[in-house]
């Protein structure tokens, strides 16, 4: 009975368990994935080589009424979906127009806008066991640890990577990492204030309209990693440029001018200044 | 007034159309319940639909059928093409009057070629004998039911009394009073004097009785023939059995569909349950299908909500609403029914069909450019599979990642009437403006008409602002010049 045969069946079970365990403790489905790379090797390196896909991943916005949490789940959602999958976004008020300048084509979502919570849960969940898309996004409150862990396994089996994004930050959260979850990262998004753009020097370092405030730089973000399964947490100030459609760090990019100018708020300001200034 | 009599009653010498008094006068220990009409036409209803298990077409008899005239009320069912189901007509005729006994109901059924007939012979030929062949027209089933031999009608009918025409009493009176008691009496009358006599009314039910002019019958639900019927030998009382004949039944349907080239949009699941209650679910699909896991799948959510009661008896799937289906694609996974589409939206077809039979969840669409410049008409919101919902956007100036779906008002403190405020307060929090773009002027759309107090027909004026924090938000001012109202229309990520 206990021969060879149950020796070696024995050992295959035993791998196969180790295996098992192995990918639990990691959280990496998908290792044979490639991840969502950054560009930004901080970043990335801090991810352990980048964004994993086919799991949960905690978006949180630092303050109500702030929507730069938004702009960081589309851009992320824009280079998700160049495998041409379609992206389920259950948001509420998403002006799609808005989304083309993080490079995500709004012809790409499919949405949905449930009033009560458990809809919008139900909804998430239904789209992490559809394969034909590439990711779900919910806007909803954090989860508990058994709804997160439910829709993690749901992101496991299928592939689809979900971001849940909670526009209302919960109140317990303070600074710290807040509550447990089963999400594979959490990350508090904040608006930072942009950098000044440097043009029309006959106004000085303002660089506004006459009597005006100065005008808009790149959007930037105060990006933090609060937990990260198998990887560091950090802090960074990012920027996004829309023109290239890729993230930068903003301290490298003290000098505002290095890029071209092609935001056309900046074009239309300039043709202003130089109506008001000679006027 | 006595309105209805039961058997017992009726051997008292108590008849419909008696004052109570006179009732209470023949049988001092009379019950009496009052009448209510329309609980009873509701109950009349129930029991319709659920006769639905033996054929769709079911009706409630209407008044001018002769309800009102003190002989009951009544059910019509076309069983043509159900009754080998049952084993027979005897027997399904037998087997509904056995629920019914058992549900307190003293029911009585006849099956004949023409609506009239089987009115007459249900209500005025006792199949209690029964068991055997009463004469040469009739059988009667052990379970107490009469059915008519198919051409038998004209005999049958004659000895009965001509009440079973379906008259009205003052004519069946006037017939009385000339010694025409019996259907036989009316046939050698010639028709003329019939109607001079009695009006139409005789002459028509005579002949619709006995088949010479048609009687249509409203059905109550429309009948329809792309229906999967399943009858359990036993009451099913859990969620497991349920589902497998959900599986059989959506197989079933899938293969008539499959027959007939159609895909099925709308569908509607009924349960038949042993009381008498049906429970019906219904969905809808997003496009034209006829693949049996993914419409098992729907129904599968929506049957843990419907009450088994003791269970079911029967149930039956019907395709409410069908589409013609023709091209089919036999996937190389062996996936089967979806029709030749593009590779993506197929794939979504399941998860909007199941996100869209939920309630609550409505509306699952797909953002569409439009041609317009108003920020609000820019975008279209269109169903999730409807061809051509995505579009080409026009590249146009910043624009917001959320549209308030009212602008709000907001105060703000502007030091030069063309800028950019300086302060602005929105939802009862102060924001100092750091950095502004604009404004970038968006007037109404010169091809719509104006209109008085539309928000949308006045120039704005929006500027994009920065808060100290790096917060942005879409702000205007209504007007063309000077001291408009601000709003905060949207916010910037």
């Amino acid at each position: 009975m206990e021969g060879p045969e149950g020796d070696l069946d024995k050992a295959v079970r035993l791998a196969g368990l180790r295996a098992m365990l192995r990918r639990l403790e990691q959280g990496s489905v998908a290792a044979d994935r490639p991840p969502l790379v950054f560009g930004l090797p901080s970043i990335d390196d801090a991810l352990g080589g980048g964004l994993s896909l086919g799991c949960l991943h905690e978006i949180v916005a630092a303050v109500e009424g702030d929507d730069a949490a938004t702009g960081f789940c589309a851009a992320l959602l824009g280079r998700l979906a160049a495998d041409s999958k379609p992206i389920l976004w259950i948001g509420h008020e998403l002006y799609a127009p808005g989304l083309l300048a993080f490079g995500l084509d709004p012809g790409r979502l499919i949405t949905v806008d449930p009033s009560r919570p458990a809809d919008r849960l139900t909804a998430m969940e239904e789209g992490m066991r559809c394969s034909a898309l590439a990711a779900v996004l919910c806007e909803s409150d954090l989860l508990d640890l058994t709804a997160g862990r439910r829709l993690q396994l749901a992101a496991e089996a299928h592939g689809v990577t979900g971001l849940l994004l909670c526009r209302q930050p919960p109140p317990s959260a303070g600074q710290g990492t807040g509550r447990a979850s089963a999400a594979v990262t959490r990350w508090r998004i904040a608006a930072a204030p942009s950098a000044a753009r440097r043009v029309g020097s006959a106004q000085g370092s303002s660089g506004g309209s006459v009597g005006g405030p100065p005008l808009l730089g790149r959007p930037r973000w105060r990006v933090e990693l609060l937990r990260c399964r198998g990887g560091r947490t950090g802090e960074w100030l990012v920027e996004w440029r829309d023109e290239t459609g890729d993230f930068a760090l903003a301290a490298a990019l003290c000098d505002g001018s290095a890029a071209p100018a092609r935001n056309d708020i900046l074009q239309w300001d300039i043709a202003r200044q130089a109506a008001d200034g000679t006027g | 007034m006595v309105v209805a009599v039961d058997r017992r009653a009726t051997a008292a010498g108590l008849r419909p159309g008696l004052p109570l008094a006179d009732a209470r006068a023949l049988a001092p220990d009379l019950a009496v319940r009052p009448a209510d009409p329309e609980g009873e036409a509701a109950t009349l209803a129930r029991l319709a639909e659920w006769c639905g298990r033996y054929s769709p077409w079911t009706a409630v008899e209407a008044a001018e059928d002769g309800t009102g005239a003190g002989y009951g009320a009544g059910l019509w069912l076309d069983v043509t093409g159900c009754a080998h189901l049952f084993g027979g007509e005897a027997a399904l005729l037998d087997d509904l009057l056995g629920r019914f006994r058992r549900w307190g109901y003293a029911a009585r059924a006849a099956l004949a070629d023409t609506p009239g007939a089987a009115w007459a012979l249900a209500r005025f030929k006792d199949g209690a004998a029964g068991g055997e062949t009463i004469d040469d027209t009739l059988t009667t089933g052990p379970g107490g039911s009469v059915v008519l031999v198919p051409g038998g009608a004209r005999a049958a009918l004659a000895p009965l009394p001509v009440a079973a025409l379906r008259l009205a009493p003052e004519v069946t009176e006037g017939l009385d009073r000339l010694g025409l008691r019996r259907i036989v009496d009316l046939y050698p009358i010639p028709r003329a004097t019939l109607v001079r006599r009695f009006g139409p009314s005789p002459g028509l039910r005579l002949d619709q009785a006995l088949g010479c002019v048609a009687e249509p019958i409203s059905p109550r639900p429309p009948a329809a023939d792309l229906v999967a019927r399943l009858i359990f030998a036993e009451p099913i009382l859990h969620i497991e059995g349920l589902t497998e004949g959900l599986r059989r039944s959506t197989a079933e349907l899938c293969r008539v569909l499959t027959a007939a080239a159609l895909g099925a949009r709308r569908l509607e699941l009924a349960l038949y349950r042993v009381d008498g209650g049906v429970r019906r679910a219904r969905i809808g699909t997003s496009r034209p299908t006829r693949d049996p896991a993914a419409l098992q799948r729907l129904f599968a959510e929506r049957l843990e909500d419907l009450d088994l009661g003791f269970g079911i008896e029967a149930m039956t799937l019907t395709a409410l609403e069908v589409a013609p289906l023709p091209a089919l694609q036999l996937g190389l996974a062996g996936r089967q029914g979806a029709p030749l589409g593009t590779p993506a939206d197929d794939a979504l077809a399941p998860l909007v069909d199941r996100l869209g039979n939920r309630p609550g969840l409505a509306a699952i669409l797909r953002f569409g450019p439009r041609e317009s410049h108003l920020p609000e008409r820019a975008v279209a919101a269109k169903r999730a599979l409807d061809p051509g919902a995505s579009g080409v956007w026009h590249p146009m100036p910043p624009r917001p990642s959320r549209l308030l779906a009212r602008p709000e008002p907001v105060e703000v403190t502007a030091l030069l009437p063309d800028h950019p405020p300086v302060l602005f307060r929105w939802r009862a929090r102060l924001h100092r403006v750091a950095r502004a773009g604009g404004p970038e002027r968006i007037a109404p759309e010169w091809w719509r008409a104006p209109r008085q107090d539309a928000s949308s027909d006045v120039i704005r004026d929006y500027f994009q602002v920065e808060d100290e924090d790096g917060r942005r938000f879409w702000l205007y001012r209504e007007g063309s010049e000077g001291a408009g109202r601000w709003y905060l229309h949207g916010l910037f990520a």
